[in-house]
């Protein structure tokens, strides 16, 4: 290691991208979650990031780790839901 | 040591009579691939490494396993029942105050690395879980044990939540990069499901999933 330089912040798979600006389906992701549970900024990018982690994840280890599509859908559905309770939540508090 | 033929005593492949020399041959190799998993990639594994760690030989993968992949898969499983032997045997790791600190304690197991190491191989060659002789993969089973044990939530919910957890970690480890999903984003994901977890326990907010 170089001198100085800061150590690497951890293993990444190859599918590490080069750059660091945003990956275009990460920012569709958002403007879609944006758009469908009508929340923004960085509630969108949060839950954006659930999704699309949770929905890829899925593809490559459903599988092995024995899960229905009825599985996945179930969790999909809750996750949500709590979405909507969350927001419902802080329109109550925050009309 | 193979902690399939400690816990409880009981045979985890009941429904299948293999001769007792099968079973030790079995876990030898088990234990061998396991520890060349240590210092080699998957991939740079073969059949002869294994023969020559376990003291078998090379004919007996295929016998015994029906192929490199099946052994693979009965050391993912294996793997799998010694991180929930390990996680259930440490008291310290079930005290914890916010859920990333549970989940760095689980994935500081060395064993745990390994075991990602080898589903994502696994992954690569399309394994599917019905290839594990014992059925659901135990790190589901351990995941469901932990989180009711943690939050105490029983019933409809509790596969959901492991399902969740262990999805999304996954999929963080292996696209996190692709996605540009910084440790503190994951974090902070970590804690909202926290949240998730605890109002999937006030079911009544929620449509009733059946």
């Amino acid at each position: 290691m170089v001198q100085g330089r800061p150590p690497p912040r951890r293993a990444r798979s190859p599918l590490v991208r080069p750059s660091r600006s945003q990956a275009p389906l990460v920012a569709a992701c958002d403007s879609a979650i944006g758009r469908i549970f009508r929340i923004e900024g960085g509630d969108a990018a949060l839950w954006s990031n659930v999704f699309i982690t949770y929905l890829m994840g899925d593809m490559a280890f459903g599988a092995l780790l024995d899960t229905l599509d009825e599985e996945s859908g179930r969790t999909l559905e809750a996750l949500a839901a709590v979405l909507e309770t969350v927001r419902a939540r802080r329109i109550a508090l925050v009309p | 040591m193979v902690v399939a033929a400690q816990e409880g005593g009981q045979d985890p492949y009941p429904t299948k009579r293999r001769l007792p020399i099968q079973v030790a041959n079995e876990a030898k190799m088990i234990a061998g691939t396991i520890e060349l998993l240590y210092v080699h990639d998957v991939g740079d594994i073969t059949s002869r490494m294994i023969a020559d760690a376990s003291g078998t030989a090379t004919n007996y993968i295929s016998r015994y396993f029906g192929g490199r992949d099946g052994l693979l898969a009965a050391v993912a499983d294996e793997l799998g029942m010694k991180i929930s032997a390990l996680v259930r045997g440490d008291p310290s790791i079930m005290r914890f105050d916010q859920p990333g600190n549970h989940l760095s304690r689980i994935t500081s197991i060395p064993e745990v690395a390994l075991w990602f190491k080898l589903y994502r191989y696994l992954t690569g060659r399309n394994v599917p879980a019905s290839t594990m002789r014992s059925g659901k993969p135990p790190i589901v089973r351990a995941v469901e044990a932990s989180i009711s044990s943690i939050f105490g939530l029983e019933g409809k919910y509790l596969p959901i939540c492991a399902n969740l957890f262990l999805t999304y970690t996954m999929g963080n480890e292996a696209f996190g990069g692709f996605l540009g999903t910084t440790d503190e984003e994951a974090e902070e994901t970590l804690v909202t499901m926290y949240q998730v977890v605890h109002l999937l326990m006030d079911q009544t907010a929620l449509p009733a999933v059946d």
